[in-house]
């Protein structure tokens, strides 16, 4: 039986990630494993750092096997990082493509494929230059259930953190978006998330977790336990 | 200016342009210029439309003609692989081979509404030839590389064809692309587009692998780069485009230059990237749409072309912002531009450059005021041709006399073996 193009998700828990890997298997691809870098900086210019750690629990409902890599998360040596990681997935697992949920950013998205490039891969992100509102919207409507893990940006109230979004808190968000001028999915790092539940996951991600105030508008959410619901 | 007179009389419609609508006018033609479109025109030969939907010629904004006798040779190569077996086979072509295959090639643009291309081959002086033969309008040129800067011979390859060059062809001058040309081919072009007032044709960031070798050989992207040589100008054509990056567009934008975009020989060659198109359109750059030869797409159909455009916007964006009018416009227009060319509108004073379709074709029924450009994008092809006027001349009326004589071309060049 034919079982589609061998490739990996580049999976950070996000959003943006578990929508692309979804893509994948909606199209017709074989995701073979998760790829996940694990920043130990929280500046980094290319992965989420907030809540990472829950991305072996996402793996585990998802089925997937997950290839993890540390990085310091500086511009240019997480470059190496992650071409490292996509080679230990093509090694083992023998993939040929990478699945990722880059949206607007052409630094990540060049930087993917320079990476791609060197190592003969083929790149597929099918966010790209998406209507972002209209994504946010679509997201809700399919069953992705997500969650606020940090926000850095004026606008966005601190109670979203920890909070599924719901169709009601993604029309604020969109009005808020509009408002203060920052991009609806967060693409510049306005804010980041975590899935909880997706189509694909086997069972749903429980999370308890407390905000913390790191500035005058910056919150984080600091996990203090997840488990898969049922375990 | 003053000329032959030609009148088509009462017009189904005429598409002005993409918004613009007429419905039983006639348009009269002075010369190579459209002089009046309007009820109860007349004068000179007259041409009956009562079953003819009048539009402003297609310009087909990338080709390479000539290839026209690879069509069909190398069709499951990526095109790194393809662009090794075309130069294989290119080692058989004679000046007299490519004028032979520009004839094909232009007799079929022509037949399917195109009144203008711009071509970039080897021997353009064999296309030139082929091209004044046949009445279309292009624009060719000497391809600048490496060898030619080396023996000195850029400039001279350019004032001859300029000089020889026929009214209906424009000189411009081609690079092939950033990785093959060196800094000082690209150099050179630049400096003659700009002291010869030419325009200057290139393929830029057509393929991640050209993005990745300029960015690590350069260390900058190809349009960065080109625009620090100074090859960047509103002169220029930067033809393909689809690993552009967000950063490089606003370069475009502010040098004023043309982005032409070639869906179908994009996907055909499995290039990947994505032409942000919507947003070249929002920012008011002239974008303009080409088939590129017929060894990548395989047809010289610009028909074809606009709809492949639509739908492959609309399936990249998820979103419906590319449409007939916008494809319309790129096709026409757009080209039109390009080279600075008053055509790609059936108005008073532009270039008597048109195409004729056959109203009572399927493809263009029900016809009505409110779907002709829709019907014209999504529905007809070539074939619902009827005539295309260049300049003021009937290029192509349909009849069986022309079929021959492609036919005869044809049957000449399948006799090479590939």
């Amino acid at each position: 039986m034919y079982k589609g193009y061998p490739v990996c998700a580049l999976y950070s828990g996000g959003k943006d990630s578990t929508y692309a890997l979804h893509w994948a298997f909606l199209k017709g691809f074989n995701v073979k494993c998760l790829v996940t870098l694990k920043p130990r900086t929280a500046e980094s210019w290319m992965f989420h750092y907030p809540a990472v750690d829950v991305t072996e629990l996402q793996a585990k409902a998802l089925g997937l096997p997950q290839v993890f890599e540390h990085t310091e998360g500086r511009r240019g040596s997480e470059l190496e990082d992650l071409k490292r990681a996509l080679r230990k997935a093509a090694e083992k697992y023998g993939i040929k493509g990478v699945v990722t949920g880059a949206l607007l950013s052409d630094y990540q998205r060049m930087n993917i494929n320079f990476i791609a490039e060197e190592l003969g891969l083929k790149v597929y992100s099918p966010l790209w230059r998406k209507d972002q509102a209209a994504y946010l919207r679509e997201l809700v409507e399919e069953g992705f259930e997500f969650i606020l893990t940090s926000i850095t940006v004026w606008g966005l109230p601190p109670t979203l953190l920890g909070k599924v979004v719901t169709m009601e808190d993604v029309e604020k968000i969109i009005e808020l978006a509009d408002r203060y001028g920052f991009n609806p999915a967060f693409e510049g790092g306005e804010a980041e998330t975590l899935v909880v539940y997706a189509p694909l996951f086997k069972s749903r991600i429980k999370v308890e977790g407390r905000r913390v105030r790191l500035g005058e508008y910056e919150w984080r959410l600091e996990v203090t336990r997840a488990w898969l619901e049922g375990s | 200016m003053a000329g032959r007179q030609l009148t088509l009389k009462n017009c189904k419609y005429v598409l002005v342009d993409k918004a613009n609508m007429l419905e039983n006018v006639d348009v009269l033609i002075e010369g190579d210029t459209i002089v009046e479109v309007g009820k109860g025109l007349g004068g000179g030969d007259e041409l009956d439309c009562r079953n003819c939907v009048v539009m402003p010629g297609l310009a087909n904004a990338h080709t390479h003609a000539a290839m026209w006798i690879f069509r069909g040779l190398f069709d499951r190569e990526e095109l790194p692989q393809w662009l090794s077996a075309v130069e294989r086979a290119e080692e058989k072509l004679t000046p007299e081979i490519v004028e032979l295959a520009s004839k094909a090639a232009i007799m079929e643009m022509l037949s399917s509404g195109t009144t203008l291309f711009v071509d970039m081959y080897l021997y353009p002086e064999a296309t030139a030839k082929a091209s004044s033969e046949l009445g279309i309008r292009a624009a060719m040129g000497p391809v600048i590389n490496d060898k030619v800067v080396e023996e000195g011979r850029a400039e001279k390859l350019v004032t001859d064809l300029l000089g020889a060059a026929p009214p209906n062809v424009t000189t411009i001058i081609n690079v092939h692309t950033t990785y093959t040309a060196s800094e000082e081919a690209l150099k050179t072009a630049a400096k003659l587009s700009q002291k010869m007032g030419l325009n200057l044709q290139l393929h830029v960031s057509e393929t991640r692998q050209e993005v990745y070798k300029i960015k690590k050989e350069k260390g900058v992207f190809p349009v960065e780069y080109i625009n620090k040589l100074g090859a960047l100008t509103n002169r220029t054509l930067l033809v393909h485009m689809g690993w552009v990056t967000s950063w490089e567009l606003s370069l475009v934008k502010k040098a004023g230059a043309t982005v032409v975009h070639c869906p179908a020989s994009n996907m055909k060659l499995a290039t990947g990237g994505f032409l942000p198109l919507v947003e070249m359109l929002n920012s008011g750059m002239n974008v303009a749409l080409g088939t590129d030869g017929a060894a990548s797409n395989n047809s010289l159909d610009m028909f074809r072309e606009m709809k492949t455009a639509v739908l492959l916007h609309r399936n990249s964006y998820w979103r419906t912002d590319i449409g007939a009018p916008e494809v319309f416009e790129m096709a026409t227009l757009g080209g039109y531009r390009a080279l600075g060319l008053k055509g790609g509108r059936v108005a008073k004073g532009y270039l008597a450059d048109l195409a004729l379709l056959d109203a009572a074709s399927p493809r263009l029924r029900p016809l009505r005021r409110s779907n002709v450009l829709s019907n014209l994008v999504y529905s007809a092809c070539g074939c619902d041709v009827y005539a295309t006027i260049v300049g003021g001349h009937i290029a192509y009326i349909r009849n069986e006399e022309f079929k021959e004589k492609i036919s005869e071309i044809a049957e000449q060049l399948e006799q090479i073996d590939f």
